[in-house]
């Protein structure tokens, strides 16, 4: 075990979080879900929320996380997460309950099922890693590909009289009644790490005030898909992504503006 | 400036560079042995003790394996110019 416990005129800085579980992850070398899921665990930790939280995990890379996270967690046929969690939140409306989906899971297969949980303003938060490409079944196009994105089922680009436009859920899911809190953030430096971990928290604390359904659409690397170092990958998202997809709030309900300024005064 | 280190549990490491890229002193460096799953694991090498504690590095990481630790500043005993230093 290593030695994890400050010496003498020391301090802590940073520690893995305790929701974390040990166990190692599957994830490729430089993948974001690690980073996600750390700040996520960070979020609940700092919420005090490590045993009240259920997690419904998609389908996926992301299909182990129930395995990461040391929450009590569910696992949901593909795409259908959305549908669990309103289940279970209905059954137990005092536990805070995510869903972890990628953009294979929620964007296309389970597109229905995130637009009517929103639409019926279920209480849960989703947690929505956009990859632009289906990472376990070998980098198939999603539907959240870029146009002219290479990909193994769109190997001269993706086309879009054949193929479409690339999908923003985050946009999608605002123009919803029933949603409370629906931004997009990214992944690819620390700075945006750092942006992103505050949406997660205040996803969660908009559940927990219960105004409505939450989501955070976080941009992610897929390096071994794509094809490039993990440090590439992170220059790939902020050179070709963040045009397509602009970071940004793009429904904060009224309520938790109110209760947003409240806590910062 | 502040100093601290970091430690780095090589055996859940997956040497992907990204706290490499994201750390201003540029302390950090590939280890010269492969850990049980064949990466090579991130150390730090900081001779000239530059690492800041900024936990830029802890940060970005994926895998959460970095632990961040940050000196507390000592109080400087005053030296009184001109004296004579024994």
């Amino acid at each position: 075990m290593l030695d994890t416990l400050p010496l003498e005129n020391e301090r802590l800085v940073y520690a893995r979080p305790r929701t974390l579980a040990s166990r190692y992850t599957h994830y490729c070398p430089g993948c974001t879900h690690g980073t996600a899921h750390r700040l996520i665990a960070e979020v609940l930790d700092e919420l005090g929320l490590q045993d009240e939280t259920i997690l419904v995990a998609s389908v996926g890379c992301s299909v182990f996380a129930y395995d990461y996270f040391d929450v009590d967690a569910c696992e949901a046929a593909h795409g259908r997460a959305p549908a669990m969690a309103t289940g279970i939140k209905r059954y137990h409306p005092d536990k805070i309950v995510f869903t972890y989906q990628g953009d294979g899971d929620l964007a296309s297969i389970g597109a229905a099922e995130i637009i009517h949980v929103a639409n019926r303003g279920e209480n849960i938060t989703t947690i929505f890693i956009n990859n632009a490409i289906y990472g376990m079944t070998g980098g198939q196009m999603a539907p959240t590909s870029l146009i002219g994105q290479k990909t193994t089922s769109s190997p001269f680009g993706r086309d879009t009289q054949l193929a479409g436009y690339p999908m923003h859920m985050a946009e999608l899911l605002a123009g919803i009644p029933g949603t409370a809190y629906s931004v997009r953030r990214s992944l690819h430096d620390a700075r945006h790490v750092i942006q992103a971990k505050k949406a997660i928290k205040t996803a969660f604390e908009a559940q927990m005030a219960g105004i409505g359904f939450s989501i955070v659409e976080l941009l992610s690397t897929c390096p071994t898909n794509w094809g490039m170092t993990p440090g590439d990958s992170c220059d790939w998202v902020r050179d070709q992504m963040v045009p397509v997809y602009p970071l940004g709030d793009f429904k904060v309900a009224d309520e938790l503006q109110q209760a947003r300024g409240r806590s910062k005064r | 400036m502040a100093t601290g280190r970091i430690v780095v549990d090589v055996e859940r490491c997956k040497g992907c560079d990204l706290c490499r890229d994201a750390c201003p002193p540029d302390v950090l460096r590939h280890a010269d042995f492969l850990n049980a799953k064949g990466y090579r694991p991130i150390i730090l090498l900081d001779p000239k003790h530059k690492c800041t504690g900024c936990a830029l590095c802890a940060t970005v990481c994926p895998d959460g394996c970095i632990t961040v630790f940050r000196d507390i500043p000592q109080p400087k005993e005053k030296i009184h110019h001109g004296a004579a230093i024994a």
